[in-house]
């Protein structure tokens, strides 16, 4: 039986410290890839095979640039996109985010040209997220905000080219009753082995969906 | 809060980052997903963190048994320890042979014993597949892993240790992908190997 081969594309929190080269490049870094990659492999032998090309810091722009040779080039079956936060952050941060406008632009061209040269190709877009931790000095209502713009991008987006949707800001805040914020996202941004976990578990819901 | 200590090698290891101020990243490997799921499903509990390093035999581990382990004082620890032990001896002519691994795996026991009498210890079993780095000396390879394998399991039933039997586990599942699937060069685990791992460990958690 043929493989299904299921990427992960997008920032830091994909990317999660993934070893590049050797045999270690078979492991998925160490965090929401990882566990989804182990519950499959385990639970389904030899009938999913994964690849992680998630970049630190990548904004749906850096993303669309490497999509060839990150992406396209590997022929996956299922794509797996979380990518978002950057493009507020670096706003922010040292104002070199990318807009709303242009981020839905530049998201919907990658849906678009991925569908015309992979038109079998599934997709799973996740909602990019984050949580205010007291003890960073990050301005929080404005990630938030800005988090919730791009949210709301994603899922529009998902809906239009009929994409599984993995909403995951309503259920980080939900889980902030049970422990403080920095349990589950360490720096409000990169999430703790509590958080992948959280990540992984929605995610795995999803690809049953669409499998 | 209570906390669990991963101690190992390689495969415990798992290229974890090693940052001080940053110790919520647990590695690529089993520790990772069991420190996920125990954070996860019982939020503000557990504490974790790995301090395996790769390379290590029982005698590293011993060397760094302050440092690494007794001043960090956990309440759970667990510990994967012994393929280097062969590896190393059929590689370098550097390994540990089967009686100072005895000697020195019980050493570590009873001191830790005397340091954290309230310490509860879980044992993984070490383990070995037919595989790219192991196939050329495949039966002193398997041979000198079943040896440690049961120095291990006869020293967690004398010290009240919760064993982790991890070798028929993979044996059994080569029965449904090869053996590169489960453990890519016969020694360290794919991510479908560190699921299984971190599954066995799970349920020998819930016996705590």
């Amino acid at each position: 039986m043929e493989k299904t081969r299921i990427l992960f594309l997008g920032d830091s929190i994909t990317d999660a410290g993934r070893s590049r080269e050797g045999v270690e490049r078979l492991l998925m870094g160490q965090g929401y890839p990882t566990m989804c990659a182990g519950r499959l492999g385990m639970d389904h032998p030899d009938r999913f095979e994964f690849v992680n090309t998630g970049v630190s810091g990548n904004r749906i722009t850096d993303v669309y640039a490497r999509i060839k040779r990150d992406c396209w080039n590997h022929k996956p079956d299922v794509i797996s996109l979380l990518v978002g936060i950057n493009d507020v952050g670096h706003e922010i941060n040292r104002q070199d985010g990318v807009e709303d406008d242009r981020f839905e632009t530049v998201y919907r061209m990658l849906l678009e040209d991925t569908k015309k040269v992979l038109p079998k190709t599934k997709f799973i877009l996740m909602e990019p997220f984050c949580l205010a931790v007291p003890h960073r000095p990050e301005d929080w209502a404005a990630f938030r905000k800005g988090a919730k713009a791009k949210g709301e991008i994603v899922k529009k987006l998902a809906e239009e080219f009929g994409c599984a949707f993995v909403p995951l800001q309503d259920k980080f805040d939900r889980v902030c009753n049970l422990a403080p914020a920095r349990h589950w996202i360490g720096d409000g941004v990169h999430p703790t082995p509590a958080g992948n976990q959280l990540i992984a578990d929605r995610w795995l819901k999803a690809i049953k969906e669409i499998m | 809060m209570k906390k669990i200590l991963f101690m190992g090698d390689s495969i415990t290891d798992s290229s974890r980052v090693r940052d001080e101020n940053n110790r919520f990243y647990m590695g690529e490997g089993y520790p990772c997903m069991c420190a996920g799921r125990i954070m996860k499903d019982h939020p503000a509990e557990y504490y974790v963190e790995n301090v395996g390093i790769g390379g290590h035999r029982i005698v590293d581990i011993y060397a760094r048994i302050k440092k690494d382990f007794w001043n960090l004082k956990p309440d759970i620890f667990s510990m994967l320890i012994g393929i280097n032990d062969v590896w190393h001896e059929l590689g370098s002519n550097n390994g540990v042979e089967p009686e100072r691994f005895e000697k020195v795996y019980r050493m570590l026991l009873e001191d830790t014993k005397k340091v954290l009498p309230d310490l509860k210890i879980i044992l993984l079993e070490p383990f070995v597949l037919k595989a790219r780095a192991t196939e050329e000396k495949w039966d002193e390879f398997l041979e000198g892993t079943k040896t440690n394998a049961a120095i291990v399991k006869k020293l967690a039933e004398e010290f009240g240790c919760v064993f982790v039997p991890l070798q028929d586990k993979f044996d059994e599942a080569c029965k449904l992908a090869p053996e590169s699937y489960w453990l890519r060069d016969g020694v360290h685990p794919s991510s479908a190997g560190h699921q299984l791992i971190a599954d066995e460990w799970l349920k020998a958690f819930a016996t705590l």
